[in-house]
């Protein structure tokens, strides 16, 4: 009884400022974003992302000059989007769309964002119950099913679930200061088990590595039934695999909390650790994984086989470390949608209908498909919100317009964002392209303009209108 | 005294280190997988226990 008095009395006095600006007194300083951010970009899922750009026959070179480029331009876009657009505001994503836009897309925004993060945060769980299955010896899926193997893998789904659950419930701090304990420890597992396994390739001294990587590792070609990914299609997932954070401007929940808008650098921390040298050392692992004979290997299997029962360890805490901001936001997001509901009670729901989502493993074979549909719905919001806060100032447009005219729907947003997404699957679809990340920027950038033009017809429409009511009033008069 | 920062902090370091050498023993053939992976085992186990107690206290 105690035990749920404080529960809701810490629960309680969690104020995210969800509808109002983060005050001056409440940011935090930049140790903070970079325990955060690192933490969160070193998941479970690089022990499925780094196989991948194995088994699709990805070259040697091709995978350290695109994760070198994607990893730069994902944390420029950081540094010159997103952080500068979260501490002008210093609110979410959420409620500065529904102050240019209006409850009505926010409403469509909010339920396919919310949905979006759950599913992202199901498959961390995912590759969390691929560990904890390991250390109880229940078989769980590779990294080829779709379906579940077994109930009691259903049942380690749900466990994990409950506590990533109650973690998010708390709020931004307590996510943080979970983050923060394992952030060291976390890259120094992943650089381990990959180093500890080139003996296993042959791999002796340095100057072997790059022949080896090159024979054995990321070999050029493609196993059976996988397409062959080039230079552009790495570049390309480094940069916008995330792009619905920078781009897309989520990441606007975090960096509302910074002091200055520099400390968008903090992602860096966790693309070249997380994006690059754990993508790196799961690859090497893999290789390991297919030089032994085990084809369809699940992320738990390349973890213990690099680096025994610390490496079980590190999956179960990458995924949650990940799962845990994912669940925050997609909570922030269905907020929006009930704005009277406390968040907390929010993060609960989400957090279990991620749970239950989490329950097919076809989000985490799947998962570089989905973060490319992702991407192709969310970031261009991001252009829409960007050109609002700093160009429509420049140009004599109306920021944040829904709210200043009291409008339910913005129809310049809705349009843009409609042509957006509409563009760039005509671009992936008339291109024949083989990946859908090759189509979001083109969306991002159609977005941007469309906004602008839509905007300036229909605010100078609404402008004729309000001449022609303040003429009709004063002839009344007269 | 301290015990943070004379005891736990540095002790927590260590830990780290316990768990970053081994790979590089293995790697110039200096140590076999099982007692890296144990040895890993053991740094994780001092840095998981030590760290909470003062990482977010800075």
């Amino acid at each position: 009884m105690q035990l749920k008095k404080l529960f809701a009395e810490q629960v309680e006095s969690v104020n995210e400022y969800e509808r109002e600006p983060v005050p001056k007194s409440e940011v935090k300083g930049f140790k903070s974003f970079v325990g955060m951010v690192s933490g969160e970009h070193i998941a479970g899922t690089e022990f499925v992302i780094g196989p991948l750009f194995v088994l699709h026959g990805a070259a040697a070179m091709d995978v350290f000059w695109g994760l070198l480029i994607g990893n730069l331009l994902a944390t420029l876009s950081w540094v010159l989007f997103c952080a500068p657009a979260a501490v002008k505001t210093r609110t979410t994503i959420f409620y500065q769309l529904e102050r240019i836009s209006g409850k009505g897309i926010v409403t469509l925004y909010n339920s396919v964002n919310g949905l979006l993060f759950c599913v992202t945060a199901s498959a961390m769980i995912g590759v969390s119950a691929s560990a904890v299955g390991i250390m109880l010896d229940i078989k769980g899926p590779g990294l080829n099913d779709l379906y579940p193997t077994s109930p009691l893998w259903v049942g380690i789904i749900f466990a994990i679930g409950a506590v990533i659950t109650v973690v998010a419930t708390f709020g931004f701090d307590k996510v943080s200061k979970f983050a923060n304990i394992f952030a060291p420890w976390m890259p120094i597992i992943f650089f381990s088990a990959g180093v500890a396994m080139l003996p296993q390739l042959g791999v002796t001294s340095i100057s072997d590595f790059f022949t080896v990587a090159e024979e054995k590792i990321w070999t050029g070609v493609p196993i059976d039934g996988q397409t062959k990914y080039t230079f552009w299609h790495i570049m390309i997932f480094a940069w916008l695999c995330n792009s619905a954070m920078h781009l897309g401007l989520s990441d606007m929940s975090i960096y509302r909390y910074a002091k200055k808008a520099s400390y968008g650098i903090a992602s860096a921390f966790g693309m070249f650790i997380g994006h690059f040298m754990a993508w790196l050392a799961s690859g090497i692992l893999c290789a390991v994984a297919l030089q032994m004979g085990e084809s369809n290997p699940s992320p738990g299997q390349i973890a213990f086989m690099g680096a025994g029962y610390a490496g079980l360890l590190c999956v179960v805490i990458a995924g949650w470390t990940t799962a845990n901001p994912t669940i925050y936001r997609s909570g922030l997001a269905v907020q929006g949608l009930f704005p009277k509901l406390k968040r907390w009670k929010i993060t609960l729901i989400v957090g279990c209908v991620t749970t239950v989502l989490a329950c097919s493993p076809a989000f985490v074979s799947k998962l570089d498909q989905f973060l490319g549909v992702y991407a192709l719905c969310a970031a261009p919001i991001g252009s829409i919100v960007l050109a609002d806060i700093f160009i429509f100032p420049k140009i004599g447009l109306i920021s944040n317009y829904a709210e200043k005219k009291k409008s339910w729907l913005n129809y310049s947003v809705l349009l843009s964002w409609g042509l957006s997404i509409l563009g760039s699957y005509l671009f992936y679809k008339g291109f024949d392209l083989d990946f859908y990340f090759f189509a979001a920027i083109p969306g991002w950038l159609l977005g941007f303009i469309t906004y602008i033009i839509t905007a300036k017809l229909i605010q100078s429409k609404a402008d004729d209108k309000d001449v022609e009511l303040e003429n009709l009033s004063v002839n009344e008069l007269n | 005294m301290n015990l943070t920062k004379h005891l736990l902090k540095p002790l927590s370091y260590f830990g780290l280190a316990v768990t970053l050498v081994p790979c590089i023993l293995v790697f110039l053939g200096e140590m076999n997988i099982e007692n890296y992976k144990n040895t890993i085992l053991v740094g994780t186990s001092i840095w998981m226990f030590t760290a909470p107690w003062w990482i977010n206290k800075e």
